[in-house]
């Protein structure tokens, strides 16, 4: 009879597992009611396996189609919180201390941090791997009006990724003026 | 007789029997005159059942086409507007990290010096 139940408990366990969609470079996002709550513009984009299956079902054969389909063709999930505010300092960046506690440990590691005082803003860019294999992707950042947090699980190409910016009709959102300042070298004779 | 005689004797023309033109113009009338009532109703009996079993089958087939099709427009519009979020955000880390590339003419006109490093 015990041992009955220990196989029951083991099996149950075994498709618990099986059916969750809980991944380690899925980031638990916390309730966010409360960043949510003064922000004046929110986007909160939650795409899981099924549906990046079924959206790329449907893209089409053109350019910038094909090149999302390749991106995402090995992902399993993306989720994005974005949250923008008509003042500064309207949301408590405590809130997000949950999502870094999660950032700084396990297989993630920080690939990239920018801080400007001056603008009150930092970005960082975590890398979730798994032995030499990228397994995941984390971007958070902060500003005086704006919090974002990404998190795209599966193996994504960074500069593939970097690339898809001014496409699909949507234009450039250049931020800052570095953007406008940054040129391409060009011989001219 | 001879066969030629026979022969004319049976070739010979005969008028048709009397009222046979009468008879035969009013049978073509109500051949071609409308169809009895009762294989009328039972015609667009069937073609009304036709038309429903079509539609039974066939329109939760369209529907659910329908539906996947517009499930499909919204995930990939929230792909791509994910996607453009995420490389926004990397894009903006990016440009805080590497200095803009600044680009001089050479005298010369034909050389280009740039200088790209970290502030």
């Amino acid at each position: 009879m015990m041992r009955r139940s220990l196989v029951m408990c083991a099996v149950m366990a075994g498709l618990a597992l099986a059916v969750s969609p809980v991944r380690a470079q899925q980031l638990q996002l916390p309730d966010f009611t409360r960043l949510s709550a003064g922000a004046v513009d929110v986007v909160d984009v939650s795409v899981d396996q099924a549906l990046l299956g079924l959206a790329a079902s449907f893209m089409s054969s053109g350019t910038d189609d094909k090149e999302i389909k390749s991106l995402i063709s090995s992902l399993k999930g993306i989720y994005v919180k974005s949250f923008t505010y008509g003042k500064d300092g309207a949301y408590d960046p405590s809130l997000l201390d949950s999502v870094r506690r999660q950032l700084s440990g396990g297989q993630w590691s920080r690939l990239l941090a920018a801080k400007s005082s001056a603008e009150g803003s930092e970005t960082a860019i975590y890398l979730w791997r798994n032995g030499d294999k990228p397994g995941g992707l984390a971007v958070l950042s902060a500003s005086a009006r704006e919090v974002t947090l990404v998190n795209i699980v599966g193996a994504i190409d960074l500069e593939q990724l970097r690339t898809l910016q001014g496409k699909f009709g949507v234009p450039d959102l250049k931020m800052g003026g570095e953007a406008a300042r940054t040129t391409t070298p060009r011989r001219t004779r | 007789m001879n066969p030629d005689a026979r022969l004319r004797n049976a070739l010979a023309p005969v008028d048709p029997p009397e009222g046979f033109a009468h008879r035969v113009r009013a049978r073509v009338a109500r051949e071609a005159g409308p169809m009895p009532a009762a294989a009328s109703r039972r015609t667009s009996r069937w073609l009304a059942i036709a038309a429903m079993v079509t539609a039974v089958l066939l329109g939760p087939l369209a529907f659910r086409e329908y539906e996947s099709r517009r499930e499909a427009l919204a995930a990939r519009a929230q792909v791509v507007l994910a996607l453009q979020i995420a490389s926004r955000e990397l894009n903006a880390a990016h440009r805080r990290v590497v200095r803009p590339v600044v680009t001089t003419l050479a005298p010369d006109g034909d050389g280009v010096s740039g200088k790209a490093g970290r502030p």
